[in-house]
């Protein structure tokens, strides 16, 4: 028998639940490190599952500012799932915001699902920001991230490969006008796009999809 | 996404500019977990607008500057960048606008919005960022947002800047906005897709 109380409880509960789909319970579990069983992607309504083929990799190459040697979007790290997002270090708004929810994501999971985690963080404006830039500002928000450049335009044409409409730096009369992605992209071992989260969709996301990318793509 | 602690302190029509002091407001902690810090958000109300929510996000420091030289710069170095976020509430029964802001904390002072299109986001400059009547505006990660540039003060999480939001009615907010780690951002209360959870709890 169901009375009002017991109602309008759950209809607060699901109300409250509904933002993070199936997020919350999730990240309550992550806590405890182990028990629980990995959210199933498609119950995260703010991961998107690539549904047919996987699309790129991207053929070009990034010279890496965190540890120097380049990085190649076909050969990312071994045995590791690669969040890829296009950014700029003068990006005042969804570049920081996004580089801190990985970072917080990253650190309510446990070591052995985090290890397993390569983030890559590409420069959309390449000219102004500089190796020594780049490294300052990936570090300011996880000692891990990763970090490179390239020319623009092979930045533009590998974004291109990921579905990331980037553009080329603009400068107007009062502006100097950016592009970063919108979308932080999973990529499997060979590089492939698997999958995609808005890059706003917050830090309870991540860490409730990461386990199940992590086993499935790493 | 139970709402944050905010102090709003009201004025009756004389001084349309007032300024709150932001120290103390942490004391009114709910019931968060003590692993997070709850931070105090600004909070100011002049005529029929009130400012809750206000935060300004904390820069990392000793950053190297850009390279400011060859064709794709605009040759100054602007000296780092933040932004600034608020929801602002309209009780009134007129449509207002917030017009410009500013702060002796940078040298630029800008409205901008982010423009999402191709999967890619481009900050577009706006003039000014509507307040409708008996409604309210929310400045947050990926929509409207307060650029600031050409930093002048620490800009590190725990300080704090003033700032003046003037509006189109000619009413004007001075208050103290808290410096914060974007994780610390208030939850974002009103969209799905792009909700700013802030990752504690």
């Amino acid at each position: 028998m169901t009375t009002w109380t017991t109602l309008t409880r759950r209809f607060t509960t699901v109300v409250l639940v509904t933002l993070l789909a199936a997020v919350a319970s999730a990240c309550g579990s992550s806590d405890a490190s182990s028990s629980a069983a990995p959210t199933p992607l498609a119950s995260i309504k703010q991961y998107h599952q690539i549904p047919q083929e996987p699309l790129g990799p991207a053929t070009q190459h990034i010279a890496q500012a965190t540890e120097g040697g380049t990085w190649s979007y076909a050969s990312p790290a071994k045995g590791k799932l690669t969040l890829l997002y296009f950014g700029y270090t003068s990006c005042p708004d969804i570049c920081p915001t996004t580089m801190a929810d990985l970072a917080v994501a990253l650190r309510t999971l446990p070591h052995a699902i985090a290890d397993k985690i390569w983030v890559q963080f590409v420069s959309t404006d390449p000219h102004r920001d500089t190796p020594a830039r780049l490294r300052a500002w990936i570090h300011h928000y996880s000692p891990t991230f990763h970090a490179g450049r390239a020319p623009i335009e092979q930045v533009i044409a590998a974004a291109r490969t990921y579905g990331i409409g980037i553009s080329k730096p603009k400068v107007t009369e009062h502006d100097y006008q950016v592009t970063h992605g919108a979308e932080v992209i999973a990529l499997d071992r060979h590089g492939a796009m698997v999958g995609y989260f808005s890059a706003l969709t917050g830090a309870k996301v991540y860490a409730a999809a990461l386990p199940t990318l992590v086993k499935d793509y790493a | 996404m139970s709402p944050r602690p905010t102090r709003v302190v009201s004025l009756a029509g004389v001084a349309l500019t007032l300024t709150v002091a932001m120290g103390g407001c942490g004391t009114d902690s709910q019931d968060r977990s003590s692993a997070s810090r709850t931070p105090s958000y600004a909070a100011a109300t002049a005529r029929q607008l009130t400012l809750t929510d206000g935060w300004v996000s904390a820069v990392a420091s000793g950053m190297p500057g850009m390279d400011m030289s060859g064709p794709d710069t605009s040759g100054t170095d602007m000296g780092g960048e933040s932004a600034a976020y608020a929801t602002v509430t309209d009780t009134g029964p007129d449509d207002d606008a917030i017009v410009g802001v500013s702060t002796p904390a940078a040298t630029s002072v800008t409205l901008h919005k982010t423009v999402t299109k191709d999967a890619a986001g481009t900050m577009m400059a706006v003039r000014s960022i509507p307040v409708a009547a008996g409604g309210h505006v929310t400045l947050q990660p990926g929509g409207y947002h307060v650029m600031l540039m050409g930093l002048k003060s620490d800009f590190s999480a725990g300080s704090t800047i003033t700032m003046t939001w003037r509006f189109r009615s000619g009413a004007t907010l001075t208050t103290t906005f808290p410096v914060i780690d974007v994780t610390d951002r208030p939850t974002a209360s009103d969209t799905s897709g792009t909700s700013g959870t802030s990752g504690e709890e």
